[in-house]
């Protein structure tokens, strides 16, 4: 195996090949950063490209924008609190407070570092463990998955930072939003009111620009008031030190094989990785009540959790010829085009494909290191810019990010109908995070409960007839009953306070 | 000078929710049944379960609030909050405008008029709508090939 994965290393380390790479990961953070393009369009816009090309120099530029694209979409979400990917949603909630602190560039350190350890564990997971771990997300059937969607939503208890019922009321509101569309099993509008744009139901990328970023520009345009106090965030240049390193490490390393395992689940993507090792690193936490509030372990989970799983939605396309998720999807048909099948011969057939993939993304995890880290310099330049500018600049790009997607009005008005609701729900202290958890997690939560129910003929009983679901159900549990202990502590140690 | 005292914007929100949830929950239960297999699982059966949940939740927050005396207490505003509805008024605009004349045009234009909005009368700051709209266009339309509009009057 070492020998194969030496010669891949080789041939990736050729200059033509290390070049596209390079570039790879480089447009890749840029496509990533801006709000409306994700990774999978990025690997999407460049397949074309790749026709030409030789399989590794093919693979080699696609994984480098897969691997930087889910970096990338951190740096706006941890500056501009607008996630440039869904995958960096949970990135934002501490990212974005640290960065109110005036600790932009620690911010950002921590997520190109935990970035690169998610990326980096999960590559060597995917190059020893593919089999095993293959073995194991083919055990995964409609009641595992609604499980793995339950478990995820329970983390709307620990981001409801001030009321249950309020972070209750965004989720449910989240979930109601995600009936929208054909119904997954029988193929019947719901409230589509007739509306072609509607069958495939709201895109996430305008929901999340609306309400993370074009509600925080209404929000902002009603707190400047003048134009001298339109000063910008002053902040410190310094990155994370060695103890800071020390107290998020484990939370990094656990994120790294939660995001790995969680990404060869076939459908279980980044954002859904994201979430649920942001939830655990908080229920597992000796300081949850800092979690929300700039919290690095918040930061090194969420990062670690969806870089996680480059790797990890790999196992299945290569060990079985299944892709994990969308970009898993466009590799496979760049394979297909190279003349290559995906599946349990490839390791055999083709050794110097795969260990040639398996060296690339290794290789991309340390250039997107490298560059994130050269990088942090000019993003925090963005801090920088008065508040007045960075305003029409956030505003504008949120629209045009909104159309670019699928060139569509259509989803210009979604993102501004959202942006609306964001704003007014902040009004009334309602968190928006859980309404973007609930909209990615909703449609999986119902179409494996229906088709659950379906399987055991209406009965409930596969929640504790499968080894698998019953984990996820004490696992979900667990999750509940320490968000439940955390609110109280932090009850308790603020209540003194508040008497004084 | 008399402090502006509008609608309490918590009541108006709860009642919207609320409604939004009764409707919700109405038109589930107008979805077809299925006339084969389990007839409670068709389409109308999780979204009615979500929004009977809504509802639930909505009316424990307004009892919650009420409770706490917050459902009808006040904030008195010195204005009413005009920024928002005009940031919201000029983006909803720019849809429109980038549809009819363009992105390049349309881009400049509102940039200019948020600046103007927010109180910006140096015209320096002004400077930089062509250079972002410009920017951009280069970024989307050059390197990634994601054509922005060009405006249907331009066509």
């Amino acid at each position: 195996m070492f020998e194969l994965l030496l010669q891949g290393l080789q041939s990736t380390l050729q200059p033509g090949i290390f070049l596209l790479l390079l570039a790879g990961v480089t447009g890749g953070i840029i496509i990533g950063s801006l709000p409306g393009l994700t990774a999978t369009m990025g690997v999407a816009i460049m397949l074309p490209f790749t026709f030409g090309m030789g399989p590794n120099a093919s693979l080699a530029i696609l994984i480098g924008v897969y691997v930087g694209a889910i970096y990338g979409g951190s740096i706006p979400a941890i500056l501009l609190r607008t996630p440039g990917t869904p995958a960096s949603a949970a990135t934002a909630l501490d990212g974005h407070q640290l960065v109110q602190q005036g600790h932009a560039a620690k911010a950002l350190s921590i997520s190109v570092v935990c970035s690169f350890m998610g990326g980096l564990i999960s590559t060597i997971m995917l190059i020893t463990l593919s089999p095993m771990l293959a073995g194991f997300a083919l055990k995964f059937s409609a009641p595992e998955y609604f499980m793995l969607a339950v478990f995820g939503l329970t983390i709307i208890g620990s981001i409801s930072s001030k009321s249950l019922v309020k972070g209750l009321i965004s989720g449910f509101i989240g979930l109601a939003i995600a009936c929208i569309g054909l119904d997954p099993i029988t193929s019947t509008p719901r409230y589509t009111f007739g509306i072609m744009e509607l069958y495939n139901g709201l895109s996430i990328i305008p929901v999340l620009i609306g309400l993370f970023a074009i509600s925080e520009c209404l929000l902002q345009s009603e707190q400047i008031v003048k134009e001298a106090s339109q000063k910008a965030l002053t902040f410190s240049h310094k990155l994370f030190s060695y103890p800071e390193f020390r107290k998020f490490f484990p939370s990094a390393l656990k994120s790294s094989l939660m995001g790995t395992c969680i990404g060869a689940v076939p459908g279980a993507g980044a954002d859904i990785a994201a979430f649920v090792c942001y939830n655990e690193a908080r229920r597992s936490s000796k300081n949850p009540e800092n979690f929300g509030k700039g919290a690095l372990e918040g930061i090194a989970a969420a990062e670690s959790g969806n870089n996680g799983v480059t790797g990890g939605a790999l196992v299945p396309l290569l060990t079985l010829g299944v892709p994990g998720d969308a970009v898993a999807a466009i590799l496979l048909g760049a394979l297909t085009i190279q003349g290559i099948a995906p599946g349990p011969m490839l390791f055999q057939n083709s050794p110097d494909i795969v260990y040639g993939l398996f060296s690339s993304m290794l290789v991309a995890n340390i250039l997107m290191l490298i560059v994130g880290l050269a990088g942090i310099k000019i993003f925090c330049r963005i801090v920088e810019i008065p508040k007045a500018l960075i305003i029409p600049m956030i505003a504008l790009l949120s629209v045009v990010g909104a159309y670019s997607m699928n060139n569509s009005m259509f989803d210009v008005a979604v993102a501004l109908a959202f942006g609306l609701l964001g704003y007014l729900l902040t009004k009334i202290e309602i968190p928006l995070s859980p309404i973007v958890l609930a909209v990615i997690l909703g449609p999986m939560a119902e179409t494996n409960l229906r088709k659950s129910l379906m399987m055991y003929e209406g009965s409930w009983s596969f929640l504790y007839d499968r080894p698998i679901v019953l984990i996820f159900v004490l696992l979900s549990a667990l999750s509940l009953y320490s968000t439940w202990r955390i609110k109280r502590r932090i009850q308790s140690n603020t209540s003194p306070q508040l008497a004084v | 000078m008399e402090k502006f005292k509008g609608p309490q914007l918590t009541i108006v929100l709860y009642s919207f929710l609320f409604i939004f949830a009764l409707s919700f929950f109405y038109l589930a239960t107008t979805f077809p049944i299925p006339t084969i297999g389990n007839h409670t699982l068709g389409p109308g059966f999780y979204p009615s379960l979500i929004s009977a949940a809504l509802i639930v939740l909505i009316t424990t927050q307004v009892v919650f609030d009420l409770k706490q005396n917050k459902l009808f207490s006040r904030k008195a505003r010195k204005s009413f909050p005009w920024r928002p509805v005009w940031m919201f008024s000029i983006l909803a605009g720019y849809a429109v405008a980038m549809y009819l004349i363009g992105y390049l045009a349309a881009t400049i234009l509102c940039f200019a008029l948020i600046l103007f909005m927010l109180g910006i009368r140096n015209w320096l700051w002004y400077l930089a709508a062509p250079i972002f709209s410009y920017g951009l266009n280069v970024v989307f339309a050059d390197i990634f090939l994601v054509f922005l509009p060009s405006g249907l009057l331009f066509q």
